[in-house]
């Protein structure tokens, strides 16, 4: 585990965009028997989400639609951005890196320092984490940008596939004089875990060419970026690896859990945020959940939890104390802690903006 | 802790009548053994006997007697 204090730096703006396709969960019930969404719902907490299937919103247009947004509404200059961070799973491509691209669609002509991650579920506070790292490597002013869309899935009779809500995330962090406190952060990799969530077919380990030889050419076109969780390891995993990573940084920092305003655990499912509140004590009025409207939006989900907080109980002014906590793919456990001004969090954005690339497929390889 | 309280503590997890159980009944035969059962036993296995049963381990049970193997 490693732990990091970043002084002289603050959050200084966060909105997020959802594709404007509202579900609700009662939508799915003609794939499955009679009553087995009304148990899905039960147990995992998820009623409502926002999806692109249909609408066409990758999580790059998700993330430019909420960056575009907070440029405007906190009167950020583009050109003092210097940096841009893009964690997802969902790129718009194999290669370039999709930061690459945003660069060029937000007209981040100053900013030289782009790069992607697919860390995954562990993606705000880990990507706060990076961006802090390049403030004090000299960087003034980072764009993070975290989120995942699957405009290309549909309807589903996998009931992993219902668990997940698109979203796009977009956060300012910057180098300050203030006098704020610092940003704490631990990180923990369990690298032995791996297979218990994976994309095993598509790449170079195991290449979609290779698997069609053996289950055929539509099972390696079906399962091309499909992943695998197994649910009880990955469950085992959260409740008692997230819960003893957070204890452990809490002790080092001299915190308790009493000491924050809120605590955002990743939308991970009910059942699992319920139990990890419960071992890191956490009191169920300073646990805040978007699980319920917008499903688990895995690496976004720490960051939407606190949009939809200010949105749902209008708190739009003041200071609070987040304790962030993401665990998955990896696997990884993150933890941070850090002071945001709720004035800079912007209400949730609906969009179908979708980006046109001028490709489509008798463009290349002629 | 007796067999009548772990059965119990199964019944709890399984969300089934209360004497419904015996160490013979075969999982599969019991509507309420599912993916979500399974995680609430891995909690309670977890909480009342420290014991960290893998995704193998629960795919492997087939009868209540596996599972009061655990608690012990």
């Amino acid at each position: 585990m490693n732990f990091f204090e970043f002084k002289g730096i603050k959050i200084a703006g966060m909105a997020t965009a959802v594709p404007d396709r509202h579900q609700k969960m009662s939508d799915y019930d003609y794939l499955f028997a009679e009553g087995e969404v009304e148990k899905f719902c039960a147990a995992t907490g998820i009623y409502e989400k926002y999806n692109a299937y249909g609408v066409g919103t990758t999580t790059s247009d998700l993330c430019v639609v909420a960056a575009n947004k907070l440029f405007e509404k906190l009167n950020i200059n583009k050109d003092t951005i210097d940096g841009l961070i893009m964690i997802t799973q969902t790129p718009d491509y194999f290669v370039p890196p999709t930061s690459c691209i945003v660069q060029h669609r937000l007209g981040l002509d100053n900013c030289g320092l782009v790069y992607d991650s697919n860390i995954g579920c562990t993606a705000f506070p880990f990507g706060l984490q990076m961006a802090c790292a390049n403030i004090m490597a000299g960087c003034k002013r980072i764009l993070l940008l975290v989120g995942d869309a699957n405009p290309n899935r549909g309807e589903t009779s996998n009931k992993d596939g219902l668990l997940f809500g698109d979203a796009g995330v977009a956060i300012i962090v910057e180098k300050t004089d203030e006098d704020i406190s610092p940003i704490n952060i631990a990180i923990e990799t369990i690298g032995s875990g791996y297979k218990s969530l994976i994309t095993p077919y598509g790449m170079e380990r195991h290449p979609l060419p290779v698997v069609a030889q053996t289950r055929g050419f539509e099972f390696a076109a079906y399962y091309n970026n499909a992943t695998y969780m197994s649910g009880t390891d990955v469950f085992t995993f959260s409740i008692k690896d997230a819960p003893r990573t957070t204890k452990t940084f809490l002790a080092n920092l001299g915190n308790d859990i009493s000491d924050f305003d809120l605590v955002s655990i990743h939308q991970a499912n009910k059942m699992i945020i319920d139990n990890v509140a419960k071992r890191i004590k956490a009191p169920q009025e300073k646990v805040i959940n978007s699980i319920e409207r917008f499903g688990n939006t895995r690496g976004a989900s720490t960051a939407v939890n606190i949009c939809d907080y200010a949105e749902n109980n209008n708190i739009y002014e003041g200071d609070k104390k987040i304790l962030a906590l993401a665990f998955g793919i990896g696997l990884n456990v993150t933890v941070a802690s850090f002071t945001i001004d709720m004035s800079v969090c912007l209400p949730i954005i609906k969009t179908s903006e979708v980006y046109d690339d001028g490709i489509d497929s008798e463009t290349y390889f002629k | 802790m007796n067999l009548q309280e772990k059965l119990a503590l199964i019944e709890e997890v399984l969300d089934v009548e209360t004497g419904s159980l015996t160490p013979e009944t075969l999982l599969a035969e019991v509507g309420e053994w599912d993916s979500i059962a399974a995680l609430s036993l891995v909690v309670m296995l977890d909480e009342k006997f420290e014991k960290t049963v893998s995704g193998v381990q629960i795919k492997a049970l087939a009868s209540v007697n596996d599972i009061l193997d655990y608690m012990d």
